[in-house]
């Protein structure tokens, strides 16, 4: 599962009212290497949410250098792409193997077996 | 050094054709270092494309009218059974060449005889009683149906004649109908044939057709309604023997059976409740013996019991009385619901993962060319992506798949996408981030109108303002834009499909999934019932219903 994937997540259980961001835990992280599109990352920029990216890349130890604040766009900064860079690495290329989402309401974990997170609940739930 | 070679082939070889054969009769076969009177013929087999007439050709002198030669269907061996064990016969045959293949023979220890061997491969219940009337009766009788058919009109050349007696077979229905007994009963020469065959069978006709072949014609596989004729089908071949076919519908084997003229062929248990039988429309046959054998003009009378007792048979998957093993569609709860999505979507995929994938390869080109024509850079969901054979297409565009089945994600995994697992009807995912979405064959899974309106919603909330997303479903007319004649239709819309999964040669396990098939202009109606979504386009290709919507 790739940090953007987690971005975009959010608990669906049943009456939970603000199920992002799923907390995060991990057992087993890779590396790998994904061709960096500026275009992209900079489409991308405006749908995420800063803070949980920061949140979890920091989990993972691999939030040196990105940014507190997310880059806007448009304004022409010297070391733009170092950092378009940067962010394309925490985004796309890091990926947990294993590991565990937990909704942050109701405690219920999510499995992340084989980098695919297990979203699918019970009937009941 | 070469004869080692040869030697080690040879063995292998023998060896291979000896488990084909001890598959066949039940028993462990092997080779013989002292003439018996049964003889082995590796590679001189049908599936060599080799005949009796070569055989003979290769034994050579005057081949003796008492060797007889058996030619299993589909397999790179024969056998030849000789009245006596002749010593020099595979010493002369061995490593010799028919059309460049080379012979491996050997003597099999084994007492295996034609009978044993040709009876083995028929499907269990089949019997053929030879000679149940004289060549006397036969001519009469023969006569008798020519002239009786002489009266009728005939539709279609192509087709054979037929005469009913007892019930008048419908052939829409297949079936005939009780409260219309005709008033013409059976012919004396009928009533003369039941009378000569009485100990051979189990049943009491109250049915006959009279089928009259003309070479060339011939019947379409089929299994005989199991609702109205009970137990045991008859049939009593005249004027010409035919080679019948038998079909097991699951594994699709095929075993062909030659019905000598003036035989009474009773087709009871699994090949008269399980196997199909047909005869291919041809002018000639191929014996088990391996001959061409010309077909002549063949009356046979088809004799069988009425019922009202509905069937309660071992084969459910060719009974009417069982609907054909089909689950019944019923649901009056969004629980029902679930259940059936649980049973026949989620586990049947589960199941049937890898083999499912294997023929889900090609990507359409209407999938395609939609994902194309979204913007560079964009972010996709594929909702239902299966093995992932979209989640690739464009270089530059990311599409995150999502399914409900571990196993085909797993697969997309293997081949390097990103995926998550969750169920359409509950997309863990924050609204408006995708610039398009895809949703191929999949809504057609979801059993009620709401369900499959509130996975069309989850799809749209996925949308970022003029965000598009492409939905496919199984319509339920086939074939609309072939110009095909005949369209074809599913019966209902809410339909139990059949998948096999070959376990291997022999078996194969039956999957139903269950589907909804879509009416004309069904979806784009759904679609409509979506807040904030507006339709672009519908089209119908490849006998489904496409329909792009764009959130506003």
């Amino acid at each position: 599962m790739k940090l953007l994937t987690h971005n975009m997540m959010k608990s669906h259980c049943k009456g939970v009212v603000n199920g992002f961001p799923l907390k995060l835990s991990s057992t087993q992280v890779e590396l790998k290497e994904v061709e960096f599109n500026a275009d992209f990352i900079t489409r991308m920029l405006e749908r995420l949410e800063w803070g949980a990216l920061v949140d979890a890349a920091g989990q993972l130890g691999v939030a040196d250098g990105l940014p507190e604040m997310a880059p806007s766009s448009g304004k022409e900064e010297e070391d733009e792409e170092d950092v378009l860079r940067k962010i394309h690495h925490v985004l796309l290329e890091v990926e947990i193997t294993e590991g565990e989402l937990e909704c942050p309401e109701t405690g219920r974990k999510f499995p992340i077996k084989n980098g695919i997170p297990d979203m699918r609940l019970n009937e009941d739930e | 050094m070469a004869s080692k070679v040869n030697q080690k082939k040879q063995h292998r070889n023998i060896m291979k054709c000896l488990k084909h054969l001890a598959d066949i009769v039940g028993h462990t076969c092997t080779p013989s270092t002292l003439p018996t009177p049964v003889v082995l013929l590796g590679n001189a087999g049908h599936a060599n494309s080799i005949g009796a007439s070569d055989v003979r050709e290769l034994v050579g002198g005057s081949f003796p009218s008492s060797y007889r030669l058996y030619f299993p269907p589909n397999k790179q061996f024969s056998l030849l059974f000789t009245p006596q064990p002749v010593p020099t016969l595979v010493g002369d045959i061995n490593l010799q060449k028919i059309k460049e293949v080379t012979l491996y023979c050997c003597y099999v220890t084994e007492h295996v005889t034609m009978e044993t061997v040709a009876a083995s491969l028929r499907p269990p219940g089949l019997h053929i009683h030879p000679d149940v009337v004289t060549v006397e009766q036969e001519q009469q009788m023969i006569q008798f149906f020519l002239d009786s058919a002489a009266g009728t009109t005939q539709e279609d050349l192509k087709h054979r004649k037929t005469l009913h007696y007892g019930y008048q077979f419908n052939y829409k229905t297949n079936s005939v109908d009780l409260d219309s007994p005709l008033s013409e009963g059976f012919p004396e020469c009928v009533r003369d044939v039941m009378e000569g065959i009485r100990k051979l069978i189990n049943i009491d006709p109250d049915q006959c057709t009279v089928n009259i072949y003309q070479p060339g014609q011939g019947i379409p596989k089929h299994v005989d309604t199991h609702s109205i004729f009970t137990q045991e089908i008859l049939s009593l071949s005249l004027g010409s023997g035919v080679v019948m076919e038998f079909r097991h519908p699951i594994s699709g084997t095929v075993v062909p059976v030659h019905l000598p003229a003036r035989s009474l062929t009773v087709m009871s248990g699994e090949s008269r409740y399980l196997w199909q039988h047909g005869i291919t429309p041809r002018k000639q046959d191929v014996s088990e013996e391996g001959d061409v054998i010309s077909r002549g003009i063949r009356v046979s009378l088809t004799l069988r019991q009425c019922t009202t007792e509905p069937c309660r048979c071992e084969y459910p998957s060719q009974c009417d009385s069982q609907n054909y093993g089909k689950p019944r569609f019923s649901v009056a709860s969004d629980a029902d619901a679930a259940k059936i999505e649980g049973e026949f979507v989620s586990d049947v995929y589960e199941e049937i993962a890898d083999h499912f994938s294997h023929t889900r390869h090609s990507p359409w080109p209407g999938v395609v060319d939609f994902l194309n024509s979204l913007p560079s850079r964009s972010l996709v969901l594929d909702v239902g992506c299966g093995n992932g054979k979209y989640l690739g297409v464009r270089e530059d565009v990311l599409v995150i798949g999502n399914d409900n089945s571990a196993n085909l994600l797993s697969i997309c995994r293997e081949r390097g996408h990103e995926t998550f697992a969750c169920n359409a009807l509950s997309l863990p995912v924050r609204g408006g981030l995708c610039d398009g979405g895809i949703c191929i064959a999949m809504l057609h899974h979801l059993s009620t109108r709401d369900r499959r309106i509130r996975c069309l919603g989850n799809l749209a909330s996925l949308l970022r303002p003029g965000g598009r997303c492409l939905v496919t479903v199984w319509a339920q007319e086939q074939h609309l834009d072939d110009g095909e004649v005949g369209r074809r239709e599913f019966a209902a819309q809410d339909v139990f499909v059949d998948w096999q999964k070959k376990q291997n040669a022999a078996e194969a396990e039956l999957f139903y999934r269950y589907y909804h098939v879509f009416r004309e202009g069904e979806l784009e109606d759904l679609v409509r019932e979506v807040k904030g979504v507006e339709v672009e386009r519908v089209t119908y290709e490849k006998a489904n219903w496409c329909c792009v919507f764009r959130r506003t």
